[in-house]
C-alpha cells in the first residue's frame, strides 16, 4: 500500500483520488437519513446495516440474512449478488462500501506487510466458509419457522441476523451508534466500574471491530479479503465478471516493473493475469494499480 | 471461445433474472422500506441496557 508519505506527484493518484471522493460521497448518502435523505428501497451489494435509523439503503447480505430468518426467499437481494458480481465483481467493495472507506483509510497511513499469494488464496476461503456457515444457520432458522418450530430462543439477540456477532458494520453503526446516541456510557469516573459488568458480547463485538479496523495498518482490507461473506461470495461471480481490468502484455514490464503487485491492497497476483482480464475473486476494481502503472499497460475492458 | 466461462455466466445470468422477476413479482422492495423505516434491534445485541 503506498503511503500519504510517498505520494510525490498527486497527478498520478488521480484515479485513487477520485475513488476516495465517490467513497466519501456514498458513505453520506448511505448515512443520509442524517441529512434528511428519505429511506429508499435499494439494495446494494455492500455491508450497510438495517439497525441504524439513517441508513438510506440496505446491504445484500444484510437483506438475505433478515428475510431468510422469517422464511422468505431473499430473490432481490439473490438477483443483486448474482447480476452484480457477474457484470462488475466486487467493484462495489473499492468504491462504494462504508466499511472499505474505514479500512481504506487506515491502511493508507499504515505500514503494508505482505502475505504470500499462497496465503492470501487460501484465507479467501475462509470468507467462503464463513458464508456457508451463517447461509446455514439462516436456512436452519428459515426451515424450522415454516414447520412452526421456532429456533430463535438458541440465537438470543442475533436472531435475526445471525452474522451480525462478528461483522463491523453493524457493531460500529448499529450496537455503538445505539451506544452513544442513548448516552449508555458511563458519564462519570465514578461510574467506570459499570464497564466490568456489561454483557460479554458487547465487548466481544467491540473487540471485533477494533481488530478488524486496526489490523488494516498491517494488512490492507483483510477483513474484506478474508472474512467478508458478501465478499466471499460475490467473489464466486467475480472470477467471471463481464468488466475486468486487463493487462497488456506488450507494455507491460513485468517482474522488472511489479507496481501494480505492490500496490494492489487486496493482494492480488496481478502480474500472472499478463495478457487477460484479471478474473482474481480478491480484484475489487479499485485501479490503484491502473494508477501506479508507468507504462500504462493496465486498462478497463470488457 | 471460454465454453465453461459462458456456461458459468449464463447461469449466473438465469437465475439472477429468475431472481429478480419473482422479487419484482412478490413486491420484495416494501420489505426494504419497512425494515429501514423500524426501528429494530436485531444487530444491537449486546447493548448493556434494554432500549428497545
Amino acid at each position: 500500500m503506498v503511503s500519504l508519505k510517498q505520494i510525490k506527484n498527486i497527478k498520478y493518484y488521480r484515479i485513487t483520488i477520485l475513488r476516495t471522493i465517490i467513497q466519501v460521497i456514498s458513505f453520506i448518502l448511505i448515512f443520509g437519513g442524517a441529512f434528511g435523505i428519505a429511506a429508499t428501497f435499494i439494495v446494494l451489494p455492500i455491508m450497510a446495516p438495517a439497525g441504524n435509523p439513517y441508513t438510506t439503503v440496505i446491504g445484500a447480505w444484510q437483506l438475505m440474512e433478515l428475510m431468510l430468518t422469517i422464511a422468505i426467499f431473499p430473490f432481490l437481494a439473490l438477483a443483486i449478488i448474482l447480476i452484480g458480481s457477474l457484470l462488475i465483481g466486487r467493484t462495489f467493495c473499492a468504491w462504494v462500501c462504508p466499511f472499505g472507506l474505514i479500512s481504506d483509510v487506515v491502511s493508507y497511513i499504515g505500514k503494508r506487510k505482505r502475505v504470500t499469494k499462497a496465503t492470501n488464496n487460501s484465507m479467501y476461503k475462509l470468507s467462503l466458509f464463513i458464508a456457508t456457515i451463517f447461509l446455514f444457520i439462516d436456512f436452519s432458522i428459515a426451515y424450522n419457522q415454516a414447520i412452526g418450530h421456532s429456533i430463535y430462543s438458541y440465537f438470543g439477540d442475533f436472531y435475526r441476523e445471525p452474522s451480525s456477532i462478528i461483522e463491523p458494520t453493524t457493531i460500529l453503526f448499529s450496537l455503538l451508534f445505539w451506544y452513544f446516541y442513548r448516552g449508555l456510557y458511563p458519564k462519570d469516573l465514578m461510574d467506570l466500574g459499570e464497564l466490568l459488568n456489561y454483557p460479554w458480547v458487547f465487548w466481544f463485538r467491540v473487540v471485533i471491530l477494533l481488530l478488524a479496523i486496526l489490523l488494516n495498518y498491517y494488512l490492507p482490507r483483510w477483513w474484506c479479503r478474508w472474512v467478508c461473506p458478501l465478499g466471499g461470495m460475490m467473489g464466486i461471480g467475480s472470477k467471471y465478471k463481464v468488466l475486468k481490468v486487463y493487462v497488456d502484455p506488450k507494455q507491460c514490464l513485468g517482474e522488472k516493473c511489479g507496481k501494480c503487485v505492490k500496490v494492489c491492497p487486496m493482494g492480488v497476483p496481478i502480474l500472472d493475469y499478463i495478457g487477460k482480464g484479471i478474473s482474481h475473486p480478491l480484484c475489487t476494481s479499485c485501479l490503484m494499480c491502473l494508477d501506479v502503472c508507468p507504462t500504462n499497460a493496465i486498462r478497463i475492458k470488457i | 471461445m471460454n465454453y465453461k466461462k459462458w456456461s458459468i455466466r449464463a447461469i449466473f445470468i438465469i437465475i439472477g433474472l429468475i431472481s429478480l422477476i419473482y422479487a419484482i413479482k412478490l413486491e420484495q422492495w416494501k420489505f426494504i422500506k419497512e425494515i429501514l423505516t423500524s426501528i429494530i434491534e436485531y444487530e444491537s445485541g449486546g447493548l448493556p441496557e434494554a432500549i428497545f
